[in-house]
């Protein structure tokens, strides 16, 4: 019971410095992605919804849906880094 | 360019109004309410970063050096050599900077004293700076191979530095017949852009099954025993140009000691003696000279930076990103040039907010074409852990694919290539 407590205070401490990652993260993206509305080959996420691109990351991760650049970006990112870059790009809920 | 999308906007614009609290306190430090920042190169890691000081510090006074209006940029460099692309496709320049506010000086600085922050230009013109950021990208060692030097190296273009070497280099390859024997020599790491050497070998073979030169053959001559994406490209060549390209590794001898330029020969580590109808000489590099006057570099001859925020670990207060600095495990490409420009901002942006620093996260991936339809690439996420900079995941195109996943990779590789050049330049 201890080690568990221990280790919840241990993720919420290390999850509070990684919500600020998407700043030096998210700047990375235009530069496949591009900007809003440009026409693109690479597979955009504007217009999804911050839910959609929430699961395409954790999938990318898990393995669950392949590709080429994302899946090995994807597996470096944590929980907060997707939320964090779901959130930033996912389209307002109107 | 705007920013992607209006929440981003609001959440810049969350931020500053945030950052306007410690405003009050500048006022008392001796911090000038117009920090001074100067971005010393306008390529890739340059440009990049004052377009995002520019968005993130609004009120900063920020200056771009750079002599080049024009430059060709090295990815699609040999695209380009291999008539692939146009020359003028891959031309860009730091021009449109000047729209954001940004004052662009066409000079080169001659001399930057590193304690006091002061930068000197060609015309003698002294600029103090609250902040330097250098990415000037690298120098070739002449020191290095017998024979070549900047006039002798004229007559074996390496084209790795966005210059008229890329025009000769294009036209020597145009002018080849068939039965020649080509040479493209690969330094040791590490150097601009480690797959270079391979996709142009690659490329360089497109074109002349393309023109049915059949009986050309090119040669690698590498001072390594290894190279990056290395099973991904020699199966690329078996498939697309058997026995088109040989690598001659370090281990037999493949490393170029020594050139004749006006007799195109290539004297060997193995001893042997080369004569070629054409030799693309890429040279061992260094960090250009701005930043060996600035007193930036080690005994390696590149920056070393803390990589949380590619600040000087030589002196307080100057950046170095891009080809210059030390970041490995990055490799020197433009894609880590842009994303290390972007977090250098952050950096400086939080410094004089007195917000809290950026958690540092890179981004590379490195597209590399055997042909116009055939892409393969690497690339991964970067972070700093214990202080280093570390890999947190890497990868590549997996090596048994279908020609439809190359093809795909080869259409990114193209699209890459825009996006890049329009967020970077504009
Ligand atoms: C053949 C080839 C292919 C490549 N392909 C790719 C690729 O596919 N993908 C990829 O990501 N990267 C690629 N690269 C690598 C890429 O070009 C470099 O990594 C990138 O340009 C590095 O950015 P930088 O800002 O450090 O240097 P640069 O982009 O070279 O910019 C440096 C600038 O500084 C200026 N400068 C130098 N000294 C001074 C001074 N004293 N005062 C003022 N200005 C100065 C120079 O004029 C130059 O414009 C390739 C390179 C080559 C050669």
């Amino acid at each position: 019971m201890h080690r568990l407590a221990v280790l919840a205070l241990a993720c919420l401490l290390l999850a509070t410095p990684t919500t600020r990652a998407q700043d030096s993260l998210s700047l990375s993206c235009a530069v496949c992605h591009g900007a809003r509305n440009a026409p693109s080959t690479v597979p955009s996420f504007y217009g999804m919804s911050t839910a959609q691109i929430e699961s395409a990351l954790r999938d990318f991760r898990s393995g669950a849906r392949e590709g080429t650049a994302m899946p090995r970006l994807a597996k470096a990112m944590s929980d907060d880094e997707i939320r964090a870059l779901a959130y930033e790009f996912g389209a307002p809920v109107r | 360019m705007t920013p992607p999308d209006r929440r981003r906007r609001a959440l810049l614009l969350a931020g500053l109004s945030v950052a306007g609290l410690p405003l009050a306190a500048w006022a008392l430090k001796p911090v000038r309410e117009r920090p001074r920042l100067i971005i010393v190169g306008g390529g890739f890691g340059g440009a990049a970063c004052a377009r995002q000081l520019r968005y993130l510090m609004p009120a900063a006074d920020i200056t771009l050096v750079e002599p080049r209006a024009q430059f060709f940029t090295g990815p699609s460099t040999n695209a380009a050599l291999a008539s692939v692309c146009a020359e003028g496709d891959i031309v860009r320049g730091p021009a449109a900077l000047e729209a954001l506010g940004i004052r662009w000086i066409r000079e080169a600085a001659t001399a930057l004293d590193p304690v006091a922050r002061r930068l000197r230009l060609a015309s003698g013109t002294v600029l103090d700076a609250d902040r330097v950021v250098l990415s000037p990208g690298v120098a070739m060692r002449w020191d290095r191979i017998a024979g070549l030097d900047a006039t002798t190296s004229e007559r074996m273009p390496h084209a790795w530095l966005g210059d008229a070497q890329v025009s000769r280099l294009r036209e020597r390859i145009e002018s080849l017949r068939d039965g020649a024997t080509i040479a493209i020599s690969a330094p040791a790491n590490p150097y601009r852009c480690p797959p270079g050497p391979y996709e142009r070998a690659s490329l360089l073979a497109w074109r002349l099954s393309a023109r049915r030169l059949k009986r050309c053959k090119i040669l690698l001559l590498d001072a390594k025993d290894d190279f990056t994406k290395r099973a991904l490209f020699q199966v690329g060549w078996d498939t697309l140009y058997p026995g088109m390209v040989e690598w001659v590794p370090h281990a037999k001898g493949g490393e170029v000691l020594e050139v004749d330029a006006r007799r195109n020969t290539l004297r060997l580590q193995n001893g042997s003696r080369l004569r070629v109808d054409l030799a693309s000489v890429v040279p061992p590099q260094r960090a250009a000279d701005i930043a060996v006057a600035g007193d930036l570099v080690d005994e390696s001859g590149w920056c070393p930076v803390n990589p949380a925020s590619f600040e000087s670990t030589r002196h307080a207060g100057i950046h170095v990103i891009g080809d210059a600095c030390i970041a490995q495990p990055m490799p020197k490409s433009a894609f880590s040039a842009n994303s290390q420009a972007k977090l250098v901002a952050l950096a400086i942006a939080a410094q004089f907010a007195g917000g809290p620093a950026p958690v540092p996260r890179l981004v590379n991936t490195c597209y590399s074409l055997l042909a116009p339809d055939y892409g393969i690439s690497v690339g991964g996420l970067y972070g700093v852990v214990s202080d280093r900079l570390s890999t947190l995941n890497d990868g590549m195109s997996p090596l048994g694919a279908a020609r439809e996943l190359r093809a795909r990779e080869a259409a990114y590789a193209h699209e890459w290539y825009e996006q890049i050049t329009r967020d970077t330049f504009g």
